[in-house]
């Protein structure tokens, strides 16, 4: 369990990041909390030759209150948003998410920069990105440009980060006072990777009919990115009704189209003595992820209601 | 107040904790020597191959690496595997480092010495191994078809076959009011020690000595196989274990630890290989994995009239050379009936070799095979007679005075009391409200569930042919300064012998344990003896230590006897001193110390000890057990067990139905493994042992493929349970002391994860019970729970 030889490089600016990845060639990656890399290397399934430290860049580390929005940089440490006061006021949503990651030794260490550009299935990160349509600053060669969630997602552990690119921050919308939230998740184990996440909001009118309702989901997408349900935007100006959900679980079962054997196409590698290891945590049939997220899903919403009425133990 | 910490029963706090949880702890790997070279091992990718060619070319030219060994060069210094122990069994032709066929994903096929770990890891990149691939045997029915034959020689697949009838069975089952069948599964998994193995070996050339440091629960038995295997004199092999991170069966052989043997030989100079986790998973010894179709039969009472057992083992590659595994099939077979009468008997083994890593021990060693399926089984029926799983297991249960009770099987059982358990248990749990509450959650839409499982260990386990034969030596010394030293083989792993081998000690001598020190792994210090293995400290190791203790005890009585003009017969041993019964007079008493003193040193033995005494102030005691009986009867029958814990184990669950996920919210345990030495300790071996079994009925499965690829070897995909996922756990201790030891003390390691799964099994059904949930295939997953949920309501509609 030894990585095979590689340079390294610690920079101190995202100028002299993106200089060295486009310096030491494309197979040179940004390191930052290196809990999933560092586990791939030494499994040998990661096999850069050269790796950019960026734990030094320290003003990447931030989270920051602006009119509508928190902006977080991109080595922020899962750690640091759980325990952020101004995530805490402003978008709960994604303070409950991050207390899905892992356990508190590895969000001590991880990054939210490092998750969303690893984007492993099921990742806590993106679903909340998607449901509240977050947006992400990149830094290259020809200066920053900002991607919306639909844009950055691309299929399994890909995004539309180029190889000589960082991302520098993620915008994430604030919560409205008014809007109920729920992040759930199925996982094996305590703290393990989901099966299924699920993140969804929700705002009602003052007649108690439904105003916006929004749901993403982890790990269900044939491409491998964070999904954003459809079928949920039948709620609006709807009552919330036991009825209305039964509908809403049986079309999301319909909706989503989790795909097997991409999954596994993209979850298995060559690793020591060629021998294949596996990358992605829980391969789980189509059937009971479709199941999982409508449950979910509604739970999620439920649990959104319960917040808004003020009846959610 | 200074407290004096001694005797048995009291939950004195582990010595060894405070070295081990300050970071004084030294394991194998944190040994480094001058010179020394690490090994990393190339291994095969297919399941099942023969090996055309080996091209090691460019390794060898990478800068650092120091030698290459294939499977065919090893053959110089080393010789096939030797048996750890076969009973009944056929015994492969197979190496340490393949030679010319490889059998499982993981198995060795060269083998790099390097500087250090890392070039020794990029030369295994560098080694082109051309394969010819053979159809690969996975399953039982792949075994059995045969898809192919793993060793041609042997005609068939099957390393185990027995049968054993005592009775007339399809009489008793004509005669039965009821009869019931049920196949039951169990999926492959492992011990995960959190120290996986490592191995340094170094080989004077000068000298002709072999010293071998390595992670392993058995020194001795490993330099014996070590012996056997290089074909080596046996004095002149060294083996020390130094701390050992944990065990749990999976240390109880020589198969990779050879491999740096022959390195060192080869080399002459000192070689270190450390496991890392991948290759502990996929090539670690595997247990379990098995079908057993089960057929009991009972009385209008419900008594049972008959059981049948049909157990087929899947044991991969071979549980005999590379581990001790297929005998623990054998073992399933001998106690089946478990905690029951049963007047009739039949059962079948067949351990079938396939292509998966060896087949080992790992904590149950069959005796987990015997609980499950009997214990699924009880509720099954119970469910089907309509009565509660509780009086169905009353009605069965061997009566207090029943014991020692004969086994029909063959075992004695020494002591033990089923019905006080079970009232223990059901005391606390309070079952009936435990059941008004399940209605009405249920209506609430939550699903709570209560499972029993009644647990038998078999503890001890002295197997003829083999290095688990039933010995076990102790020597009891004391030193100049009036304090002790126990040495045994029996290896530190993490059980808390550092504590309660001295209270032991500290019962006989009436001193602190912080004057008595356990000393172990090392076979040039401590006799020759067995490690820790079927729970057999507390029955063999225990008991050595304390009849050598006795006899120390008696030597210093008489020497003080001497020194005081007293006959030895009016003294006593008193808070480290030797007096006159009952006496507070100090010229009536003479201190440890100071016997030690004067017989060591000041003036020296000639004045003190009396005529006719050795003077070595020490003792040594080999205990071997008077009822193990190795001579089969005319149906087969043998006694290879000396004592036997009980136990009821309630595991209550809550199942989420439209996720499948089971949460184990707590287990609630009655335990007798006769007289406690540390009851701390107990509880402590009963909490880990449910953490296995939980582990094994909900998360962790060796998952192959079709084509014997295993799809989960590390842990992110192999799922062992967090302190998180494991439930609270309440314990109640009785005691009836077993007459077959000295002091009535049983050996107690594996009796939590012999029937936790059966319980978390029987509770998932017992919550799941409105939707006719059977529970099939381990571990429970929330998927598996889903389909098994719809299966039911299918038949809930056709019935």
């Amino acid at each position: 369990m030894k990585p095979v030889p590689f340079e390294y490089v610690a920079v101190k600016s995202v100028n002299e990041a993106i200089t060295a990845l486009e310096k030491y060639g494309d197979n040179t990656v940004i390191i930052a909390g290196g809990q999933s890399l560092m586990q791939e290397m030494n499994l040998r399934q990661a096999r850069p030759s050269c790796l950019v430290d960026i734990n030094g860049i320290t003003d990447l580390d931030y989270i920051e209150e602006t009119g509508d929005a928190i902006k977080i940089g991109a080595l922020t440490r899962h750690r640091t948003v759980e325990k952020s006061e101004i995530v805490k006021r402003n978008c709960p949503l994604l303070q409950e998410a991050v207390t899905h990651i892992a356990h508190f030794q590895i969000r001590n260490r991880g990054t939210i920069g490092g998750s969303l550009r690893q984007n492993p299935p099921g990742a806590e990160y993106g679903v909340v990105a998607r449901v509240l349509n977050a947006q992400f600053v990149i830094a290259g060669p020809d200066g920053k440009r900002v991607l919306s969630g639909e844009e950055f997602f691309v299929s399994h552990f890909k995004t539309a980060v180029k190889q000589n690119e960082i991302i520098v921050e993620i915008i994430f919308p604030k919560l409205t006072k008014d809007t109920g939230y729920g992040f759930l998740e199925v996982t094996r184990r305590h703290g393990h990777i989901p099966i299924v996440s699920a993140a969804a909001t929700l705002q009602l009118n003052e007649d108690d009919t439904v105003k916006d309702a929004q749901v993403a989901l982890g790990n269900v997408s044939p491409q491998g990115v964070p999904y954003k349900v459809q079928s949920v935007s039948q709620l609006i100006g709807k009552p919330f009704t036991q009825e209305i959900l039964d509908q809403l679980a049986n079309d999301i079962k319909n909706e989503v189209n989790p795909d097997p054997e991409a999954d596994a196409k993209a979850g298995y590698t060559l690793q020591l003595s060629r021998i294949m290891g596996r990358r992605v945590s829980e391969i789980s049939s189509a059937e009971y992820r479709k199941e999982a997220s409508s449950v979910l899903s509604i739970r999620a919403l439920q649990k959104a209601y319960q917040q808004i009425k003020g009846t959610f133990q | 107040m200074v407290t004096v910490k001694k005797g048995l029963g009291v939950s004195l706090k582990r010595k060894e904790d405070i070295r081990l949880l300050t970071g004084n702890g030294q394991f194998t790997d944190d040994i480094e020597k001058p010179g020394m070279l690490h090994l990393a091992i190339v291994r095969s990718p297919h399941a099942h191959a023969r090996i055309v060619n080996i091209d090691a070319s460019k390794a060898k030219k990478l800068p650092g690496v120091v030698a290459v060994l294939t499977g065919e060069e090893a053959l110089q210094y080393s010789g096939p595997l030797v048996p750890t122990i076969n009973i009944f069994n056929k015994v492969p032709e197979v190496y340490a480092i393949a030679y010319k066929k490889v059998r499982y994903v993981g198995e060795p096929v060269a083998v790099i010495a390097a500087e250090d770990r890392y070039i020794a890891e990029d030369a295994v990149d560098l080694i082109e191994v051309e394969y010819e691939v053979l159809p690969a045997v996975v399953t039982i029915e792949d075994a059995l078809e045969p898809k192919a034959l793993l060793y041609e020689e042997w005609g068939d697949n099957k390393q185990l076959e027995s049968r054993t009838t005592i009775g007339d069975i399809d009489d008793a089952f004509a005669n039965s009011e009821y009869v019931f069948e049920e196949t039951i599964t169990h999926n492959r998994y492992t011990g995960t020690p959190m120290e996986s193995r490592v191995c340094i070996a170094e080989y004077n050339p000068g000298s002709k000595k072999m010293t071998v440091t390595c992670s392993t629960q058995a020194p001795s038995q490993v330099r014996t196989l070590i012996a056997q295997t290089l074909q080596m004199p046996e004095h002149n092999i060294r083996v020390i274990a130094p701390d050992v991170g944990g065990g749990y069966g999976t240390k109880l052989q020589a198969n990779a630890e050879i491999i740096a043997c022959i390195m060192a030989r080869m080399l002459g100079k000192p070689v270190k290989w450390t496991e890392d986790r991948v290759e502990n998973i996929l090539t670690g010894v595997h247990s379990r994995d098995y079908t057993c179709t089960v057929k009991i039969g009972f009385d209008k009472d419900f008594r049972i009239t008959g059981l049948q057992a049909k157990l087929i083992g899947n044991i991969g590659v071979d549980g005999t050379c590379h581990a001790p595994g297929t005998p623990a099939l054998s073992v399933a077979g001998a106690y089946f009936p478990g905690p029951y009468k049963v007047p009739v008997y039949d059962v079948e083994i067949i351990g079938v070799v396939s292509n998966k890593a060896p087949y080992g021990a790992h904590r149950g060693y069959g005796k987990d095979i015997a609980n499950y399926p009997i214990e699924r089984m009880m509720d099954i029926a119970a469910r089907k007679l309509g009565i509660s799983p509780e009086e169905l297991r009353r009605r069965n249960f061997i009566k207090k005075d029943e014991f020692p009770y004969q086994q029909i099987s063959g075992p004695l059982y020494d002591s033990g009391d089923f019905d006080k358990l079970m009232d223990l248990v059901m005391d606390k749990i309070d079952y009936q409200n435990f059941k008004k509450k399940q209605l009405e959650l249920r209506k609430q839409g939550k699903y709570i569930g209560l499972g029993i499982a009644a647990m038998l260990e078999p503890s001890g386990a002295a197997v003829f042919n083999g290095i688990f034969n039933g010995y076990q030596a102790a020597t009891v010394r004391m030193t100049p300064e009036g304090h002790f030293q126990v040495l045994t083989s029996h290896q530190n792993i993490g059980q808390g012998v550092e504590t309660t081998i001295p209270q032991v000690v500290s019962q006989v001598m009436d001193v602190d344990i912080d004057d008595i020190r356990f000393v172990y792994g090392d076979t040039d210090i401590t006799p020759y003896g067995l490690g820790p293995f079927s729970s057999r400290g507390a029955t063999y190791t225990v008991s050595a230590v304390y009849e050598a203790a006795k006899m120390l005890k008696e030597k210093l009585l008489k020497i003080a006897g001497y020194l005081l003009k007293e006959d030895p017969e009016n003294l006593e041993m008193a808070n480290g001193t030797v007096r006159v019964k009952g006496t507070t007079n100090p010229e009536a008493a003479i201190s440890l110390k100071e016997i030690g003193n004067k017989v060591y040193l000041w003036p020296g033995p000639y004045a003190t000890v009396p005529e006719g005494i050795d003077c070595n102030l020490e003792a040594t005691y080999t205990w071997t057990s008077k009822v193990v009986k190795w001579e089969p009867d005319e149906h087969g029958r043998v006694n290879l067990y000396t004592t036997h814990p009980t136990g009821v184990f309630v595991a209550l669950v809550e199942v989420d139905i439209k996720t499948g996920l089971v949460k184990v919210d707590k287990f609630v345990v009655s335990h007798d493994c006769g007289t406690i030495i540390n009851p701390m300790i107990a509880d402590g071996q009963i909490a880990g042992g449910i953490a296995h079994g939980i582990g094994g009925v909900l998360l962790e499965d060796l998952a192959y493929d079709s084509n014997g690829l295993m799809t989960n070897p590390d842990f992110q995909h192999y799922l062992c349970p967090t302190a998180m996922d494991v439930s609270d756990i309440e314990t109640i201790h009785m005691q009836s002391p077993s007459p077959f030891t000295p002091l009535g003390t049983k050996g107690m390691g594996e009796g939590g994860t012999i029937p936790s799964p059966a319980a978390v099994a029987n509770a998932v059904e017992d919550a799941l019970s409105p939707f006719g949930v059977i529970v099939k295939d381990l571990p429970i997953t929330p998927e598996r729970v889903l389909e098994w949920i719809k299966q039911g309501e299918m038949q809930n509609v056709k019935s």
